[in-house]
Formats: structure tokens, sequence, C-alpha cells
């Protein structure tokens, strides 16, 4: 077997790409995606190119939601966030460096950890939120979709500490700078802060947050319809009548 | 240009003084190159008469340095310049005879700024050019003004006279008198010292005060024998080899001289490079890779640019594809050398080993020669990692010298390929082995790993020795080491103190701030924490495992936990230290009393 060289490890690593499909977290691709990726990261280790080997990293990341934990999911949250972490250091420390599809989806990795650190992760929101500041400091302000991503994160993390008022005002500064279409699915973010204000009680703003989707201003990348999240905030904001509608367009028999 | 002018354009004001000193004092290194600018200019002089008008005579006439009178006079029977260029190209700073229309330099010139002239401001205050031009001498149009001979006489405060004047031949001579203090540049061992230093390869008749210095051949032209011994005055010792190197895209013939001495890789190695035969510099960097470290080189290049100053090259796209080629030409030579004279190979190896697996770190082939040809300190002895592949699949490193030597036996005796990665170089060449061999296994060793290898004791002798290993954890709680109870070899070592170890890609042990509380090596460094290994195949060991007295077994766990850093020739912290006291004099006491 022939030593890989740099376009071979490119040419594996969108292969392995193909291989983790549309992000479905289906056990047996995923499975198969991991342990190619793990093979790959060790090849780009050995081949010792700086940019290789940072491609390889950022989807090695991405690869390691796959990996099965012994004790708690920190653990390989934690590994993909070293991985994450030296690959910004290495990129603070050349911008210029490495590809752009390589550091967008460096960011999309980071969002990705973190956004797990503020939904399912028992992790202390100040500590999260010391996270942020750090990675936020590294992002420089020409970066304006990473730190958009970031931003989205900070609502929620507010939201999750039940500061509805800094929630609301760091959402209304998120409105107003547009969505991150490179790191972000718009549609996604909207069905999540609908489902955030609705669980915070502002069920007016959970009706406001899913109305550009809901007008077609975005485009739904989900195969769920996001309307199933706007039932009870039609209800309590008097909206009965939509509230149906909303039910009967939603709203799937068995078989 | 006037002020009325629509586009406000203005030209700089010059002072030309301040530029005859910036360009002829600061410039250059030394005053020493106006005698290599002298002569450059009698060449493309004499190129050029050979060029326009060959055959017409006194083209093959010497060039003449004359000393005497605190004056030097550089005859040649070159091109020559009537009164129009000695105005245009003498008194215009910048403006070369060398270049065409578009101001691209001649390629057969060696000059081409239209400064070299100025650096004789270093040692003179009058430079005095004596011209007759050959074109139009074979013009034939003798009534002509351009046939007569020019006088030209340039001054170091920036400005020039020109009138007629006396020269029977086409030519030019040029006359410096020395400024004051300077003499002893225009003296005549020193104008001959230079005029060798800088012109003894070149292709035409030198003479300095009648004595030709010139040498017929250069030596990248001459036999190996005599090609060695140049190289033999070049480094002051006999080269190990010669290469004959050659690049025909920058016109580049030359000689590698391989050191043979060793050389500090860090250091720029510079090389002895002349253009069109005349010398650049005997410290010319960036002609080579940076790895080229264990070659001194000479070589000749038609093609490479100089800077202004003629001591550097300028660095452009050809010097990049030039040093490609020079490395090239060397990495086949080493490849060649270890396929078909593996003595010598190894010879060579023993003086630049340090070098060769600098290299390595870089570049493929010269990892294939370490792999083949350089041994390496493993647990089952000194080896090549080529050997070592040959009988492992999976290899195991240490990072430090010290760890080696206590874990060498232990991994030999479990079956694991454990090399000492405590050397410079050895644990990036360990971690590049993939790149021959994609299939193996390389990894730092981990403690944990080790551990597992260790056989475990039988469930009756774990029974047995539980209130030991409740003794031990608690004396060594302090140390936050575990004790770990397993029978290994060699018997004769009663414990082995493993350290705990990161794990996981992008894990390194500088994490700190935000990134420890997340990423959290330090509850992994917990869950593989530093262990002290009690092996119960040792004698002494296995007796205090079924010790009853509970304050012996402390002592001895203390005594024994010093034992395993000492051994690792591991830092003793002031606790350490004070445990190691505690136990020996306690140990001490026990003897006595029980004595």
């Amino acid at each position: 077997m022939a030593p890989a060289g740099r376009e071979e490890l490119r040419d594996r690593l969108n292969a392995a790409l193909d291989l983790a499909g549309g992000g479905e977290d289906d056990d047996v691709a995923g499975q198969s995606y991991l342990a190619v990726m793990e093979g790959l990261l060790a090849d780009a280790e050995a081949f010792g190119d700086p940019e290789t080997l940072f491609g390889v990293k950022v989807i090695y990341a991405n690869a390691l939601r796959f990996k099965e934990w012994e004790k708690e999911p920190r653990e390989v949250d934690a590994e993909a966030l070293a991985v994450l972490r030296s690959c910004l250091l290495t990129w603070n420390a050349e911008p210029y460096r490495f590809d752009a599809t390589d550091v967008d989806n460096m960011w999309t990795e980071l969002h990705r950890v973190v956004d797990r650190y503020v939904r399912h992760a028992p992790e202390p929101a100040e500590q999260v939120l010391r996270l942020l500041d750090e990675l936020e400091r590294r992002c420089p302000p020409d970066r304006p979709h990473a730190r958009y991503a970031l931003g989205e994160l900070r609502v929620r993390l507010e939201a999750r500490r039940g500061n509805a008022a800094e929630a609301e005002r760091l959402w209304r500064l998120q409105l107003a700078r547009g969505p991150a279409r490179e790191h972000l699915r718009p549609d996604m973010v909207a069905a999540l802060d609908a489902s955030m204000w609705a669980r915070l009680g502002r069920h007016d703003l959970a009706v406001a947050a899913l109305a550009p989707v809901l007008a077609g201003r975005l485009p739904v990348t989900s195969g769920d319809p996001h309307e199933v999240r706007l039932l009870m905030p039609y209800l309590h904001t008097g909206r009965a009548a939509e509230a149906a509608v909303a039910h009967r367009r939603t709203w799937r028999g068995p078989g | 240009m006037t002020s009325q002018e629509p586009t406000g354009a203005r030209n700089f004001n010059v002072d030309l003084r301040g530029i005859v000193d910036l360009l002829s004092r600061h410039l250059y290194s030394s005053p020493r190159v106006y005698v290599r600018e002298l002569l450059q200019n009698a060449v493309d002089a004499m190129t050029a008469r050979g060029d326009t008008v060959e055959g017409t005579g006194g083209a093959g006439a010497p060039i003449r340095f004359e000393t005497g009178g605190g004056e030097l006079r550089v005859l040649d029977s070159g091109i020559g310049l009537t009164e129009p260029q000695v105005h245009e190209l003498l008194a215009t700073i910048g403006n070369s005879s060398k270049r065409d229309e578009l101001g691209l330099a001649r390629h057969d010139f060696l000059g081409q700024f239209g400064i070299g002239l100025l650096s004789c401001f270093l040692v003179a205050d009058e430079i005095e050019v004596v011209t007759r031009s050959a074109l139009t001498d074979a013009g034939a149009d003798e009534g002509a003004d351009d046939a007569r001979a020019v006088v030209w006489r340039g001054h170091a405060d920036g400005h020039y006279t020109v009138e007629p004047g006396e020269r029977d031949e086409p030519g030019t001579t040029v006359v410096l008198r020395a400024r004051r203090d300077f003499e002893h540049w225009l003296e005549a061992s020193t104008v001959r010292e230079l005029v060798r230093h800088y012109g003894a390869m070149l292709p035409y008749d030198v003479r300095v005060d009648g004595d030709r210095v010139t040498e017929a051949t250069p030596p990248w032209e001459r036999d190996r024998e005599e090609l060695l011994g140049y190289g033999t005055r070049l480094l002051g010792a006999t080269p190990f080899d010669a290469i004959e190197l050659s690049v025909p895209e920058a016109g580049l013939r030359g000689a590698a001289f391989v050191l043979p001495f060793e050389s500090n890789p860090s250091q720029r190695a510079a090389h002895r490079v002349y253009l069109k035969r005349m010398l650049l510099g005997d410290r010319v960097e960036s002609v080579l890779p940076e790895w080229a470290f264990f070659v001194r080189c000479v070589l000749d290049a038609g093609e490479l640019r100089p800077t202004a100053s003629r001591e550097q090259l300028y660095d452009d796209e050809l010097l990049a594809v030039t040093r490609e080629r020079l490395g090239d030409a060397l990495r086949t030579w080493l490849v060649g050398l270890a396929a078909t004279d593996p003595a010598r190979m190894r010879a060579f190896l023993a003086v630049h080993y340090r070098g060769v697996m600098a290299l390595a770190v870089h570049d493929v082939e010269m990892l294939r020669i370490v792999d083949d040809q350089i041994p390496f300190e493993t647990s089952e002895g000194r080896l090549t990692l080529g050997e070592l592949r040959a009988r492992h699949r999976a290899i195991r490193y240490t990072s430090r010298d010290e760890e080696f030597r206590q874990l060498s036996a232990i991994a030999a005796a479990q079956g694991i390929a454990l090399v000492n990665g405590g050397y410079t170089y050895h644990i990036e060449i360990l971690n590049r082995l993939r790149r021959l061999d994609p299939g193996l296994d390389v990894r730092k060793l981990d403690a944990s790993e080790l551990a597992t290898r260790l056989d475990p004791v039988g469930p009756g002798v774990e029974f047995a020795a539980r209130d030991f290993l409740e003794t031990a954890k608690r004396t060594l709680a302090g140390h936050g080491c575990e004790p770990l109870l397993r029978s290994f070899s060699p018997a004769g070592l009663p414990v082995l103190y493993l350290e705990g170890a990161p794990g996981g890609h992008g894990a390194d042990a500088d994490v700190d701030g935000v990134w420890a509380e997340f990423i959290g090596t330090e509850e992994k460094a917990e869950r593989d924490g530093p262990r002290l290994v009690f092996n119960h195949r040792n004698p002494i060991v296995a007796r205090l495992t079924s010790t009853a007295n509970v304050r012996v077994v402390e002592l001895s766990v203390e005594a024994m936990y010093g034992y395993a850093m000492l051994t690792g020739n591991r830092p003793l912290r002031p606790d350490d230290v004070a445990g190691v006291n505690r136990a020996f004099l306690g140990l001490v006491e026990h003897a006595v009393r029980e004595g």
C-alpha cells in the first residue's frame, strides 16, 4: 500500500463525507464514517501537511458525534472540543493559510459542540458563557456569520437561565444582524427560537420567530413541519382559528 | 515642468552628492568591492567588443591592473565609449550600457545596474576614465568627433568634466588616485589579492603588474582528483565526497563538497558562488535548500540575478527552481549512496546523523534512509526501525529517556516494541513512519495500556493482599497516586511508577483557561492517573503483601514510592523527599528495635 499524499487524502476526505450523508444519525453508517475518519486522521498526521491535517481534523470532530461514550456524552464532546480548539489556535496563528471551506466547517462544528453544551449537557451556564466569550475573542469581526452563530447560542443560553428579558434583547439584536447561512439552517434557528419562546411563556415572540418561515421568506430544510411548534402559542394569543388550521395541516393520523 | 501644468506632477529633487555617498558607501559591505566593479566593467567591455567588432584586433589583449605611485590604472581593449556615451552612461546614475532599449539586462554581461563605477569613490575622491570607442574605429570615419579619445573625470561631490584625450587604441583606461588614508587599498599586494579573489575564474587573461592571475580551468571543469583538491583547500579538510551539480535552466554548473565533519543544521550554510565566473561571494545563502547543511558548494551561474550590491542572489522564481534542482541532486546522491555503498553510507551517517534525521522529518526519501540505516534504541536492543517493523506491527515509544530506561525491560518481557523517543527528532520520525508503512500502529506508550498488559495476580493473592492494598492506598493518597498489584518480569523490579496521560486527539498539556473546564484533562488524568504498580513476582513485594504490621507496610510503601521515583529519574517534590526520609529512618528504627 502506497503512502497517502495530499490529493489522495483530500479524495478520501470527500469520500468519507459522502459516507456521512446528510448528517442523519444512522448508527451503522455513522460508525463507518467515524472509523474512516480515524484512519484518515492518522494518515494526515503522518503526512504532516498542515492544511490537509486542518481539514481532516475538522471533519473528524464532526464524525466524533457517532463515537460511543463510556460514562456520559460529555466525554465525546470534550474530545471534539479539544480537536476543534487545536484547529482554532492553528487558524488564529495563520489565518490565511487554510482553505476557506475548512474554516467555515470549523466554525459550524464549534457551534454544534457548544449547542450541545447549551441544550443537553449539564454544564453550568456561566462556564458555557465563558467558552462563548473565548470563542468570540478568537473570532475576528470579518466573520459575521460565525459571530451570528455564537450570538444565537448566547440567546438560548440566556433562555436556559430563565433570563427572558436578556434573551429577548439579544434575540432582537440577532434579528437585526440577519441569519448566518454559512453555519446554520435559518429555518431551524427560527424553529428553535419559537420553541424557546414558547417555553419561556413569550407566545407572541414564538409566533414572531417562525413568521418568516411560514411566510416563505426562509426556505424550509427540515422534513418536519415547523408550524407544529406554534399550536400552544396560537391558543395562548387567542388565535384559535389559526391553531386549528395549523393542527389540521401538521397532524398526521396513523397509516 | 511648471506649476501651471494641470497634472500638478513634480520630479523629486536629488542631492547628487548624497546619492553618490549613499551608493558608494552604504550599498557595499566593504571598500574591497571597487576592484570587482572595475574588473566587471573591463570584462563587459571586452565581451561587447567581441560581440560587435569580432576580429578587429585588440579584443584578445589582457585586462591589465597597474599599480604604483599611489595610483591604480586599469586598462582594457574593450568596446570603449564615444563622447555622447560618456555623458549618457558614466554621468547618469542607474543608466547602464549593459541593458537593451527596453531596460532589460543584457544576458552576457556581468553588470546591469549602472552604479558599479561609483564604488571607486569608496577609495578615491576622483575617477579618471580615458576611453576610445572601437565602434567608430570600425566605422572608419576617422574624421568624426566620435573617433577621438575622451577623458571623463568624476568627483565624489557629484560633478564631472569631459575633455578630449589621447589613446592610441580603442578601449578604456580607468585611473584612481588613492584618497588620504586609503592608500593601502591601491597597493600592489592588495590589488593582486583582490583581483585573484574576484576574478580568478574569469575566461580572460587578467594581469596585475604583468603577472597573470586568472586560472585556465575552473574547478567544476577539472577531473575528480583536482576537484577534491580544490574542495580540500575550500574546506580546510578532505571532503567526504564531491558531487557534480548542473542546472541548465539557470546556466549553473558547480560542485558540492560533502563536509567530513559535523555541521550545525540550524546554522545557515553559505556557499561560494560565481556569476559568469566572476565571484559573487564566499558566503552566499539561500542557493541550496535549508536542509542541505552537510555540503559546501562552489557554483557558477549564468542566469541567476544578483542584488544591486552583487553580494547575494535575488530571490526570484529561477532561484527557487535552482534550489529545488540542487536539492534533488543531493537527495539523489544520498539515495544512490544508500543503495550502492552501505558501508560508506554508514560512515556518512556517523558524521551527519543529526542532519539526516532533521531532513527525514520533512522528506520521505530521507525517512526511508533513516528507517533502513539508522539504529534506534529499542526494548529489543539497537535496531533500525525497518528491522523493528519487520518484527512488530505495533510500535510504542516513550517521550523521555528516563522513562525508556525504566520501562524497556518490562516492555521487552511483555512483547511490546518500545522505542526510546527521548532524542531529538525521534518522535517526529516515529510518527511519520506511517508514510512508509500505512498499516503500522505507532503511538506513545500509554501508562494505562502498559498496566493492562501486566499480568493480574490471581484472586487468592488479590484477596490475601487486600489489607496491604488498603494501607498502600492510604499511604499513597498524599502523592496523588493509586496502588496496583500485578505480576511481571523482570522479577528484580519491585515497583513501577506509571504516569497518567491525557488521551485523545487534540488533547495536550497546555490546555488552559475555560478550555480546561470543558476538555477536562484533569478528569482524564484522574481516570488514568499515576499508579504505583507493585510486582508480586518480586520476593520482597510478595512477602510485604502478607505482612500484618501496618506500620512496616506504610514505611515500605513510602520507601518504594521514593525508589520508583528515583529509578525513573523523576523530579522529587519536597513532600516526596520528606516521605523518603521518613520511610528510611522509620525502617532503620524498626530494624534496630527488632534486632
